[in-house]
């Protein structure tokens, strides 16, 4: 039985390939401007990555099923069935730890409190409304005025000995007040520290609505970010367990429901 | 041009012809052209359920307030914008005292036709953003729409605004812009919806009386503004009038309850918002039209018809969006059904028969009464009611992002309805009158979780 998880998301495009219930390849890519495309792309590489592709491969005969998740999860025309990412990531993250209670999931465009209950199942959920504070792309725009990477930026905020405050929430208004910041002086290090900072207190605000129970998982490509993993467990004061690849759960939460929807 | 747009919103071809030169002058006031009307015939088959003759006949209704707004002071003598609620009786009893009286809310006409028909309102709140309400300042749109209708040019100036603070305090603002502004003279309805917290559902005594007085002291000065008297027959007769468009809504809503749900929520916002602040037309022809629904309604449930599958989870609703009906429609697509819309049925509370006799008194005891006017507690406390009344399976408070008095109290109402009733709460931030402030397709995603949520709680319950 072969089936997929296809998560297109703002930022990435992520596939999960599941075979006779095994994990066998999953891929990340960036979506660019074309979700067919980013959707086809990332599940041919995940075969690759499986050693399951052939070029006569046909998505739609392939496949025993294939749920799509994400953004784009209505534009993917091989899927057999779209399913929201808070539902995915919450049956990826039961599946890899079937203690998660809570699911913290920041990814490019926003971010999620997700509560669980033990068999997986949302019971409860919030996402960022309307605004990039937050989420992913607060990070990138910062580390762009920075003049670092995205994978530096979780590295270097550990190194900070004096967390500057980043009063603004708005990634505009974060932009110019990171700009004065710097014409004072403030350490590179100190600004990155405020700004994983600032993008932590906002999902800590926001997850309470929820409440965070153990155990805590970080999910979506934020999760790498070491630097706003250790800020996130300072703002609400508990452990958080951050999976192996915390950007592809939502597609092997897609992956495993396609497999359950032949059982 | 508009022959087929008229015809879809339940005109017939001699009216059509009748009424050629209003809606002639109208359009062009409005500034509707062929592009919209191709528009706005569009989104009438893809939103509204056109197969009802009730549907197609308050979309009609809808058009004539349209034309009647543009064409408001060439027609009447005496023009009064009203804020609703506590003045849409009192407007009511000046238009059944004079025929030279026009009264009524420009930007619930604005909200309704310019947005939900002609998908066409952006510019009239951006003309408002230009003249005194900018954006980024938490400015209601619907009080936009009526800065902005008179900006344009499509709402006439009025001889008088008659408001009121009661539910927010952004009515009495904006008219004090629009007299600061164009020099037209305000009334105003003083509030008092400061409240003990668990007082409702009693009301006390002291607030009816300073509330009523209030409504007497803005009637003699509508009055004084007017030249006429506003008889006490009138007014009871305008207390009548609303009270029966709301009770002939009531059999709508009932039959609402079958299983599958036989209407949306997008074609009985048309009828809430008519019935929430009706004028002349809504008041001669509106009992009659829902009269039209319920026996349609009535047959479908006879049939076992819907708008959405039978045993889909039910949820209640705050209010039907003024601007937007693609909001309801998308709320079916994944799978909910919406039976009720808190703001639209009539709860048991307020169908005790009222101790007063003095209309003012019985107009100002039936708004406290309906809880949103009365306090924060008393608006749970009907989301309460209304949840457990109709044993939805949950509740989405879609409110609205610029609404000070709403956008208050969505998490205590969450957690009211979890901690209290067991009930998931999805609270939504979008907006009522304003399409710019939110997107529907990003929405989807939280009711598409939403929805699955409360469908795998069903299964595992049954």
């Amino acid at each position: 039985m072969l089936v997929a998880g296809v998560d297109v998301g703002a930022a990435t495009a992520k596939a999960v390939i599941v075979s006779d219930g095994k994990v066998v390849g999953q891929a990340v890519i960036p979506t660019g401007d074309r979700i067919v495309v980013a959707a086809d792309k990332v599940t041919r590489l995940a075969l690759e990555k499986a050693g399951m592709w052939r070029d006569d491969f046909d998505f739609e005969a392939g496949f025993d099923y294939v749920i799509s998740t994400g953004y784009g999860r209505h534009g993917v025309p091989f899927a057999n069935k779209a399913v929201t990412e808070i539902i995915c990531h919450a049956q990826g993250a039961h599946f890899l730890l079937p203690a998660t209670r809570t699911i913290i999931d920041i990814g490019g465009q926003d971010s999620k409190a997700i509560g669980l209950d033990e068999r997986g199942n949302v019971i409860n959920f919030v996402m960022n409304d309307k605004c990039a504070a937050g989420t992913g792309r607060f990070l990138e725009v910062m580390a762009q005025v920075l003049g670092v990477t995205i994978e530096e930026l979780g590295p270097i905020a550990l190194t900070s000995k004096n967390t500057c405050q980043i009063s603004s929430t708005c990634t505009i208004f974060a932009e110019s007040e990171m700009v004065s910041l710097r014409a004072e002086g403030k350490s590179r290090e100190d600004l990155i520290a405020g700004i994983v900072k600032a993008v932590s207190s906002r999902v800590a605000v926001m997850g309470k609505t929820v409440g965070f129970k153990r155990d805590v998982v970080f999910t979506g490509g934020v999760a790498k970010n070491v630097g706003v993993k250790k800020a996130l467990e300072e703002e609400i004061k508990m452990e958080i367990v951050v999976p192996e690849e915390p950007q592809t759960m939502g597609a092997l939460g897609a992956a495993l429901l396609a497999k359950a929807e032949l059982s | 041009m508009y022959t087929e747009l008229f015809k879809l919103c339940g005109f017939e071809a001699e009216e059509i012809e009748k009424e050629k030169p209003r809606i002639d002058k109208a359009f062009k006031i409005v500034g509707i052209g062929i592009e919209d009307i191709e528009r706005a015939e569009d989104r009438i088959k893809k939103y509204f359920d056109i197969e009802l003759i009730g549907v197609r006949k308050v979309l009609g209704i809808w058009l004539k307030q349209l034309i009647d707004l543009a064409l408001a002071r060439e027609e009447r003598k005496s023009l009064v914008y009203i804020c609703f609620p506590p003045a849409a009786r009192h407007g009511l009893a000046a238009m059944l005292t004079s025929e030279e009286v026009y009264c009524h809310s420009p930007e619930i006409v604005i909200d309704v036709v310019l947005g939900q028909i002609f998908g066409k309102i952006d510019p009239i709140l951006e003309a408002a953003e230009e003249h005194g309400m900018p954006p980024g300042l938490a400015m209601c749109s619907l009080n936009q729409a009526r800065l902005g209708a008179i900006v344009n040019g499509i709402a006439p100036i009025p001889n008088v605004t008659l408001t009121s603070g009661q539910f927010c305090d952004q009515s009495p603002k904006t008219d004090e812009l629009l007299h600061e502004v164009y020099g037209i003279p305000n009334i105003f309805v003083d509030a008092c919806i400061d409240s003990p917290w668990d007082e409702y559902p009693e009301i006390s005594l002291r607030r009816v009386q300073y509330y009523a007085g209030e409504l007497t002291r803005a009637r003699e000065k509508l009055q004084d503004a007017l030249g006429f008297e506003i008889s006490e027959e009138a007014r009871t007769e305008a207390i009548r009038g609303y009270a029966k468009l709301w009770w002939a809504m009531q059999q709508v809503w009932e039959l609402n309850r079958n299983d599958p749900v036989p209407i949306s929520q997008a074609d009985l916002g048309l009828f809430y918002w008519m019935i929430a602040c009706p004028e002349r037309r809504a008041l001669q022809d509106g009992p009659q039209i829902i009269g039209t629904l319920a026996r349609e309604v009535k047959q479908r449930v006879d049939e076992g018809r819907g708008v959405i599958e039978k045993g889909a989870p039910r949820v209640a609703w705050m209010a039907s969006h003024a601007t937007d009906p693609s909001i309801p429609r998308m709320f079916e697509e994944v799978g909910l059904a919406i039976p009720v819309s808190v703001f639209g049925w009539i709860s048991p509370i307020e169908m005790v028969k009222s101790k007063f006799t003095a209309p003012d008194e019985r107009i100002a005891e039936a708004e406290l009464r309906f809880g949103f006017y009365h306090s924060t507690s008393a608006a749970i406390f009907r989301f309460k009611e209304i949840c457990k009344a109709w044993d939805v399976d949950g509740l989405l408070d879609a409110y609205s992002f610029s609404c000070r008095a709403s956008s208050f109290y969505p998490l205590m109402i969450k957690r009211a309805m979890e901690q209290e009733l067991g009930i998931p709460v999805l609270a939504l931030e979008c907006d009522l009158y304003d399409t710019r402030d939110y997107s529907t397709e990003a929405l989807r995603t939280r009711v598409e979780t939403f929805a699955e949520m409360l469908r795998a709680k069903k299964v595992a319950k049954e």
